[in-house]
């Protein structure tokens, strides 16, 4: 608990660094919305290379609220799944965007993911919201893996904490096997819910939406 | 309840569990969940990931069977990186599974203690009323804690107490009432004494005057006056009697046993009269005067002997129980006669009060008997009367039976 202080202290630090560091993505008006461009090189942050190697479904999670319009804040969000199947060595990215569709590639190699991020063009807002709107933030969250990851974890940490009798979980004391079942139960849910899926990293940028939105 | 002894108790018991919580948490939870996520476990699965994928390349007729366990392996590194990646936060969790643990026996603890405090305020001050009861003099105090700790043992004495100071009152009381009766009887006598004396010389000489004159009627009429001074004389002996009380010399005796010897002494002493002995089954040894309780005894026995020959009935018996009663030695005396009149029960100790025609008793003899018995340092109570019998008890110290042995 005492670590806390020490934890907010780094992020204010690290976090104009960050800013600094990478460049916002583009903003245009195009007929389906607001669309994000040119999105910003955050593969090429070592945290998200490394998490990328990994296996996991690395989420690239843009959150975007419109501001300045009549219709007050106007909120939308674009994701990118990118999981690297290492057995077969390629990429599979999944982009779901405020359209609502679902596009799934497959790329053979990281360069190749890299050309087709910089290309990748995301609609955030539809056309009915945000009218008038002058600025939109974007806040890009780097999650290190998916919901059903998440709950696969869940539910593996909650056998293994309570020693079922495949013995899969490995060694666990007998003081833990030997405990009534809800209360143990209560203990490995608390545990195991624990698990959660805070962002690797988080940016934010302020973008000026391009006068054609205006009407 | 004394806040700042409760507030350095509670600080206490804070720190202590912290330091437990500490000790769990790092040296214990913390040692575990360090082991389980090794940087060596992490590379070694990664290791036989990369295997797995040769030995596919090297045999591909076994190619699915190798991409099941490399699935396998990457699922288990998946999990292993996911709980990496949320280290703080499980233990964070679990830092506050422990805290709210800790908490929770704390409260249960504390909710306890203030209970069990509250009900010894309680009974504190329940023991406090009593004791300012008890200084106020009130009787016979109930305080109902019945307790078997100490302050239930407390209550007990404080109850004991009350109880022998009404026990002390009551006996002060009947003492100091029975010592004016003894002061006047003791001047009556003294009074009666010296007159009686005269006249009785006087009256000597006249017979002796009269004998010489050869008077025979005179003569007859100076006996019966003799007579009667005779009986004047009898009634200031007992007010002699009465006034100088002798102060009983108690030894350690068995109750059971010197009641036998009165009753077998005494079996025919009353011509209306049975009386009954009932034996106690064991020895009951207490502090007496043998001839002192005798004449009580005997006193007791006349009463029921008028009282039997008073109703017409031809005969009675008197039974003599002696007992155990707590700290004290018990005799009861009952008889089967017509019982003591309601109205005279609740004097029946006081002296001269007596059921009997004028001149054949004065009332004195069970006020004699219970002073006999206060000055033993014991009692006699009117315990039971009603138109069945009457019966009297005794109440005498106990003495420890090893020195009656």
């Amino acid at each position: 608990m005492t670590r806390h202080p020490t934890r907010w202290a780094l992020l204010l630090l690290l976090v104009p660094l960050r800013l600094a560091a990478l460049q916002g993505p583009a903003l245009e008006t195009v007929r389906e919305g607001l669309e994000l461009s040119h999105l910003p090189p955050v593969l090429g942050e070592a945290e998200v290379r490394k998490q990328l190697g990994t296996g996991l479904t690395t989420s690239f999670l843009f959150e975007t609220t419109a501001k300045g319009g009549t219709g007050g804040k106007v909120r939308g969000a674009a994701r990118v799944d990118v999981r690297y199947e290492l057995w077969d060595e390629v990429y599979i990215v999944t982009r779901i965007d405020a359209t609502g569709r679902a596009v799934r590639t497959t790329l053979p190699s990281f360069e190749r993911l890299v050309d087709w991020w910089r290309n990748a063009r995301l609609v955030v807002i539809r056309p009915p919201a945000a009218p008038g709107a002058r600025r939109l933030e974007v806040r890009l969250r780097v999650i290190p893996f998916s919901q059903a990851e998440q709950l696969d974890a869940q539910r593996w940490f909650s056998q293994a904490l309570s020693a079922e009798k495949s013995g899969s979980a490995g060694a666990v004391s007998e003081a833990v096997e030997n405990q009534p079942e809800s209360f143990s139960q209560v203990i490995n849910l608390l545990l195991a819910t624990s698990i959660g899926r805070a962002a690797l990293l988080e940016y934010q940028w302020t973008l000026a939406i391009p006068p054609g939105r205006k009407k | 309840m004394n806040l700042r002894a409760a507030a350095v108790t509670l600080c206490g018991m804070l720190l202590a569990a912290a330091a437990v919580l500490w000790l769990f948490d790092r040296q214990i939870s913390g040692t575990w969940f360090r082991l389980g996520l090794q940087p060596e476990i992490v590379s070694a699965l990664e290791q036989s990931l990369a295997d797995q994928k040769a030995l596919a390349r090297f045999e591909p007729e076994r190619r699915s069977a190798y991409r099941a366990r490399f699935e396998s392996r990457q699922s288990l590194l998946n999990h292993l990186r996911i709980l990496e990646h949320n280290r703080k936060a499980i233990t964070g969790r679990w830092e506050m599974i422990l805290l709210a643990a800790v908490a929770g026996v704390l409260a249960v603890a504390g909710g306890a203690h203030m209970i069990r405090q509250g009900r010894l305020d309680s009974r504190l001050e329940r023991l406090r009323v009593a004791l300012v009861a008890l200084s106020a003099g009130q009787e016979d105090l109930t305080i109902g804690d019945r307790s078997r700790d100490t302050l239930g043992r407390i209550a007990g004495m404080i109850e004991e107490t009350s109880r022998a100071m009404a026990r002390d009152r009551k006996r002060l009381a009947y003492l100091k009432n029975l010592s004016v009766w003894q002061e006047t009887a003791r001047r009556h006598a003294h009074e009666m004494r010296t007159p009686l004396t005269a006249a009785r010389l006087e009256l000597e000489r006249l017979q002796r005057l009269l004998d010489r004159e050869g008077l025979t009627e005179a003569r007859q009429a100076a006996v019966s006056v003799g007579e009667e001074l005779e009986r004047l004389g009898r009634f200031t002996q007992q007010f002699t009697s009465f006034a100088r009380l002798p102060q009983p010399r108690p030894a350690v005796h068995d109750l059971g046993t010197v009641v036998e010897e009165f009753v077998g002494t005494f079996a025919a002493a009353w011509s209306n009269l049975t009386l009954r002995f009932d034996p106690p089954g064991k020895p009951l040894p207490a502090s007496l005067d043998r001839d002192m309780l005798r004449q009580v005894l005997v006193n007791l026995c006349d009463n029921s002997s008028l009282a039997v020959r008073a109703s017409g009935e031809g005969r009675g018996t008197v039974t003599l129980r002696p007992r155990e009663a707590g700290r004290s030695v018990v005799l009861d005396v009952a008889d089967d006669g017509p019982g003591v009149p309601p109205e005279i029960r609740s004097r029946v100790f006081e002296p001269y009060v007596t059921t009997r025609q004028v001149g054949e008793g004065m009332g004195l003899g069970l006020a004699i008997s219970k002073k006999i018995l206060l000055d033993h340092g014991g009692d006699l109570e009117l315990l039971a009367s009603s138109g069945a019998g009457t019966t009297f008890r005794l109440t005498f110290p106990r003495q420890a039976e090893d020195v009656a042995a």
